[in-house]
């Protein structure tokens, strides 16, 4: 019990710190370094992201018989876990671009809106997959029967991030059209 | 607010660095003093090891770890004699009817056979210098858990089980705290005896709980004791779980309402030998 409240402790603290890290690198306005360092952050933030839903993939499937509403659980970090590895790919192809100086491309803008796409319909999917689920477990259930309804804060973070990321996908659509147009005129 | 002022200001985001890494090291050295330090209760009676009651213990023949201070203590003051101890068996549902067999469904119902309850019981038969029989149930489990039981008997209708003492202490290496003295309110009602837990939780020392009853047998009218035969049914009170796991904006919990008992029982049946 105590080595794993630290080990949870340890994790937060490097989790803070290379956020730190990240910011000062950024701030230094050195574009190879800062691209070099997204890389890692990429891959330390979604590696720790995979591995906790596949824990969790496995926990919930493992228990699956044993608790009445883990079903549910199992759902979720699934969907969560396939949408995260197509986001990880598009954000990995983005900063592979980035690396060898192909900024506005017509692919990156691509690649932008699709992973603000995703995290849209990941949200619906959820939405969706919930509202179902919630049905059939309505109809089925004889003994006990509710309709449970909630505000979901990461339903909500996950659209506006989604759509964010389609203004930027957008707006960097038009940078590439100003940025072709001026080249001719050169 | 922050992280404008460390983008903007190399000093000030050098000191945020500085002091979150000193916010987290205080925290895990505050930590590391709330998992060493040894509970204190204040004010709870502390019982503490008898090397005569530990003694006489093992002269019974018995295991004296197996016991606690004041359990010890019980069966050394009453100069009991020790005859007899549990087996565990197969839970069985006792009938509500005593002539023909039939269930309380509504209880029956709220079972559930397939968990291993947390909760080790053990009950012992003693004899005393005056040739009344006393019966020592104890039981044991993590006291993290806020955890509550309900026990039932079933014994011969030739005997009536007198509860002469019952108590719960909470056990920290080799010290005893009461948390629940025997002069409490009644504990049995429907035929099931209960002994809170007081929910005393201490996260990183986890201490176990030990709780016990007493019980003199006194025999109706003018039979007399040949034979002791008792079946005790230990029920696990679970509470309903109260964690809503959300899907998009739907919700999905148990039913709040449904209390889940897990079941164990101990068989102990003793002949008296000059009987035959």
């Amino acid at each position: 019990m105590i080595l794993f409240t630290f080990l949870i402790i340890g994790f937060l603290l490097f989790f803070v710190i290379f956020s730190m890290k990240l910011l000062n690198i950024v701030k230094q306005r050195n574009f190879d370094h800062t691209i070099a360092f997204f890389r890692k952050y990429l891959y330390v933030i979604f590696f720790s992201l995979f591995i906790f839903y596949i824990l969790m993939v496995v926990l919930t499937g493992i228990y699956l018989s044993t608790y009445e509403y883990i079903y549910v659980l199992f759902f979720k970090t699934l969907i969560h876990l396939l949408f995260f590895i197509a986001i990880f790919n598009r954000a990995k192809q983005i900063i592979t671009n980035l690396e060898v100086n192909l900024i506005f491309e017509e692919s990156n803008a691509d690649l932008t809106f699709q992973i603000g796409s995703y995290f849209i319909y990941m949200a619906i999917v959820e939405i969706v997959s919930g509202f179902i689920l919630s049905i059939v477990n309505f109809m089925m259930n004889t003994t006990w029967k509710e309709f449970y309804f909630q505000v979901n804060t990461t339903i909500t973070l996950f659209f506006a991030i989604g759509l964010i990321l389609l203004v930027v996908s957008f707006i960097l659509r038009k940078a590439i059209e100003l940025y072709n147009e001026n080249q001719l005129t050169i | 607010m922050h992280i404008i002022l460390l983008i903007n200001d190399n000093f000030r985001g050098i000191f945020m660095i500085k002091f979150i890494i000193a916010l987290s090291i205080s925290s895990l050295t505050l930590l590391c003093i709330l998992a060493l330090v040894p509970i204190q209760l204040d004010g709870n009676l502390i019982y503490l090891q008898d090397e005569t009651n530990d003694q006489y213990v093992t002269d019974q023949g018995l295991n004296s770890d197996d016991f606690s201070h004041i359990e010890k203590s019980l069966i050394f003051n009453d100069d009991l004699q020790y005859l007899a101890k549990s087996t565990s068996v197969d839970f069985i549902v006792s009938s509500v009817n005593p002539y023909v067999f039939s269930r309380d469904w509504s209880f029956t119902g709220s079972l559930e056979y397939d968990s291993t309850s947390i909760i080790i019981p053990n009950s012992y038969l003693f004899i005393d210098s005056d040739d009344f029989y006393h019966i020592l149930i104890t039981f044991e489990f993590p006291s993290r858990y806020a955890n509550n039981h309900l026990l039932n008997l079933s014994y011969s209708e030739h005997i009536e089980f007198q509860l002469e003492q019952y108590g719960m202490i909470l056990k920290y290496k080799d010290r005893e705290f009461m948390t629940l003295e025997s002069t409490s309110s009644q504990i049995a009602q429907d035929g099931f005896y209960e002994i809170y837990n007081p929910g005393f939780t201490q996260y990183f020392k986890n201490p176990t709980c030990r709780g016990y009853y007493y019980f003199k047998l006194v025999p109706i009218d003018t039979y007399e004791i040949s034979v002791v035969s008792l079946t005790a049914n230990f029920f696990e009170r679970q509470e309903p779980q109260t964690d809503i796991i959300l899907l998009g904006f739907s919700g999905f919990r148990p039913n709040p309402n449904q209390v889940i008992y897990i079941p164990q029982t101990i068989d102990l049946f003793y002949i008296k030998e000059d009987l035959i």
